[in-house]
């Protein structure tokens, strides 16, 4: 198969430049010396001023690291995903969006500058829209994975809060136990959130998804969508790619995948370490997205869901699911029934 | 490292280089070098030390202060130290002729002059902190800890409002009114910060926490929570107390109108409350996000009203 246009961790990717400076400069006000925050990510904050840096989402990861050390309040994160859209081609449009299921098909349609980064599972469930948030390129660490996290649920609630006006709907689920800072998440998100729930999701009613927003201008909407037709579409992560494909044939073994995508399966490895996982751990993160987003939100039996992850019999389900997520199946019921 | 409070001091500095000079050239000139095997390199490793690490305090003395008397006094002290210390620094290394004896003679009598200085620069220190505690009174309470003030706001940060609570529910039962806790968050935060950019925001932030300051009482104490909402923890006070505080710190709050730097601003904020007296059975999260809870609900009551 033939893969054009696609892009790995260590690619320099466009509008990450511009994330990068601007956490450069929101940590620097508050006391952070740039190059303390720049150590080990090979940039320089001169190459900003210049607009010379092309940076890579390791060196963004990197970036990210240095933050969760040196920013003892953890509030950069929060105050980053309330400008991800600045210099974004996507500004317009999206404030011309005339529903959160318009703002929705464009993040879909176009990723443009960083917002590769991210990628969503849509599923529908009882009047309630359910997004299940993955890392594209991966998430090399917990440190990562949590600031990521905080990243895009600011960004939504800033979306949210600017178009709707008030967050009270929205629901966020966040994958590591509650953090110590919690009141950045009080106020910065002002909205639902769970903890230790396994994945990173956000949910939302049929009836604000699908809200005529009255601000919206449709003939001003047009004008931006044919603006961002001229755009050349980003690349796609490779690691996306992967697991688009695992899901998708969930059956296949690492050597078949490595064929797939035109590799031996030592390469395939290779690429695969470069993006800080391996073929298993890929296999069993999307299963046990779908097996706990089941359980929580379907309400699904255990029999049911090992029939449609595969499993021949219930006791290795129950290992398994006990491997994904250090808990059986009905032990995350009874913490769903404590909450 | 910050040197703006360093560049204040040339003076000092070029009083300090010019003694040092003057004792080297002094020493030097008339001493003679002891020879290699003379040298008793442990001495010279002792006193080279002190010698060093004075000039260290010295330095930090004079990059951590503004210029004023007690930081005059300060460098004197030590800098009268510094030069006994140098002398018998020097003194490992040189004999001086009969003629010039004095000059190992007269090594140990700058050293008192120089802590009788130091002390009653001390004496005078004391007296400006003491000062200066005062001003931070609503900000710190009786712990310091520079780890735990916000950088925007110089306000305590959520942390240490956590841990005074935590300390304020453990003493609950010797209160005769308990505690309250107030939360505080300026309106539209969003738009303002849109519309006159993220420093203007910040500059808001500041001054906000200023006036907050200003208009609490002497035992209350202020922090910036998160963003732009403040706490502030209200001891031994009860809830019908708590509310008239409240409110006149709201007027105070929404009286301020902030003058932007660049453009003619002239803004006043409107801001939401939330007003909360602990029981015996909270916990400090607990506490927190029931203020928390109240206050987004009444920024719903107002948006929905307005």
């Amino acid at each position: 198969m033939n893969f054009k246009k696609v892009i790995d961790i260590d690619t320099p990717c466009t509008g990450l430049q511009s994330w990068a400076a601007q956490l450069v400069d929101l940590a620097k006000h508050r006391g952070i010396h740039p190059d303390k925050l720049l150590k080990g990510t090979k940039l320089f904050y001169q190459d900003f001023e210049l607009g010379k840096s092309n940076v890579s989402v390791a060196q963004f990861y990197r970036l990210q690291e240095n933050c969760q050390q040196l920013d003892w309040q953890h509030e950069l994160s929060f105050l980053l995903g309330r400008k991800l859209l600045n210099h974004n081609p996507l500004h317009s449009a999206f404030s011309q969006a005339s529903s959160l299921k318009c703002l929705q098909k464009l993040l879909l349609q176009f990723p443009l500058h960083g917002l590769n980064l991210f990628n969503a599972q849509h599923r529908h469930h009882h009047r309630r829209h359910h997004f299940i948030i993955n890392l594209s390129f991966g998430a090399i660490n917990t440190a990562v994975e949590q600031f990521c996290c905080e990243l895009f649920a600011s960004f939504i609630a800033t979306t949210c809060k600017s178009r709707i006006g008030n967050n009270s709907d929205l629901c966020f689920s966040f994958p590591y136990p509650e953090p110590k800072y919690i009141e950045q998440y009080q106020v910065n998100l002002q909205a639902k959130c769970k903890f230790s729930q396994q994945l990173f999701m956000i949910s939302i009613s049929d009836e604000l998804y699908n809200k005529y927003l009255i601000d919206s201008c449709p003939s001003l909407l047009q004008q931006s969508l044919a603006n961002l037709m001229q755009h050349t579409s980003p690349a796609t992560p490779w690691l996306q790619l992967v697991r688009n494909y695992i899901s998708a044939q969930p059956q296949q073994n690492l050597e078949a995948v490595a064929h797939y995508f035109a590799m031996s399966p030592a390469t395939f490895k290779r690429k695969l370490k470069q993006h800080h996982t391996r073929f298993i751990a890929l296999q069993d993160c999307i299963k046990r997205q779908t097996a706990v987003f089941n359980i929580i939100t379907l309400a699904q039996s255990n029999e049911a869901l090992a029939i449609e992850l595969n499993f021949n019999d219930l006791t290795n389900f129950r290992r398994a699911f006990k491997r994904w997520t250090g808990m059986t199946p009905s032990n995350l019921r009874c913490q769903l029934k404590s909450l | 490292m910050n040197l703006t409070f360093l560049k204040l001091h040339r003076s000092l500095l070029f009083i300090l280089a010019t003694m040092l000079i003057c004792v080297l050239t002094l020493t030097l000139s008339y001493g003679h070098y002891k020879g290699h095997n003379n040298i008793d390199w442990f001495d010279v490793a002792g006193e080279g030390g002190i010698t060093i690490m004075t000039l260290l305090w010295i330095f930090f003395i004079l990059l951590s202060r503004p210029k004023g008397r007690v930081t005059n006094l300060l460098f004197a002290g030590l800098a009268i130290m510094n030069l006994s210390m140098t002398l018998d620094f020097i003194d490992e290394f040189v004999n001086y002729d009969k003629n010039q004896a004095w000059l190992s003679t007269i090594e140990s009598i700058p050293a008192p002059f120089g802590m009788i200085l130091m002390s009653i620069a001390l004496y005078h220190w004391h007296q400006e902190q003491m000062s200066i505690n005062l001003q931070l009174r609503n900000r710190e309470r009786f712990y310091r800890e520079h780890q735990l003030s916000d950088a925007i706001s110089g306000l305590a940060s959520a942390d240490y409002m956590k841990s005074q609570i935590n300390r304020e529910l453990n003493l609950l039962h010797h209160n005769e009114h308990g505690f309250s806790l107030l939360m505080l968050d300026i309106a539209q935060f969003d738009c303002f910060n849109r519309q006159f950019g993220a420093k203007a925001g910040d500059k808001l932030l500041h001054e906000f926490a200023q006036v907050l300051t200003l208009n609490v009482r002497k035992n209350d104490l202020v922090c910036r929570y998160a963003s732009d909402c403040f706490i502030v923890l209200l001891p031994d006070t009860p809830l019908n107390m708590a509310d008239e505080l409240s409110r006149s710190i709201i007027n105070a709050l929404e009286s301020f109108s902030f003058q932007g730097s660049t453009k003619k601003t002239n803004i006043k904020q409107k801001v939401h409350r939330s007003l909360i007296t602990a029981q015996h059975d909270d916990s400090t999260s607990a506490l927190l996000s029931k203020l928390h809870k109240g206050l987004l609900n009444n920024k719903r009551l107002f948006e929905q009203t307005a």
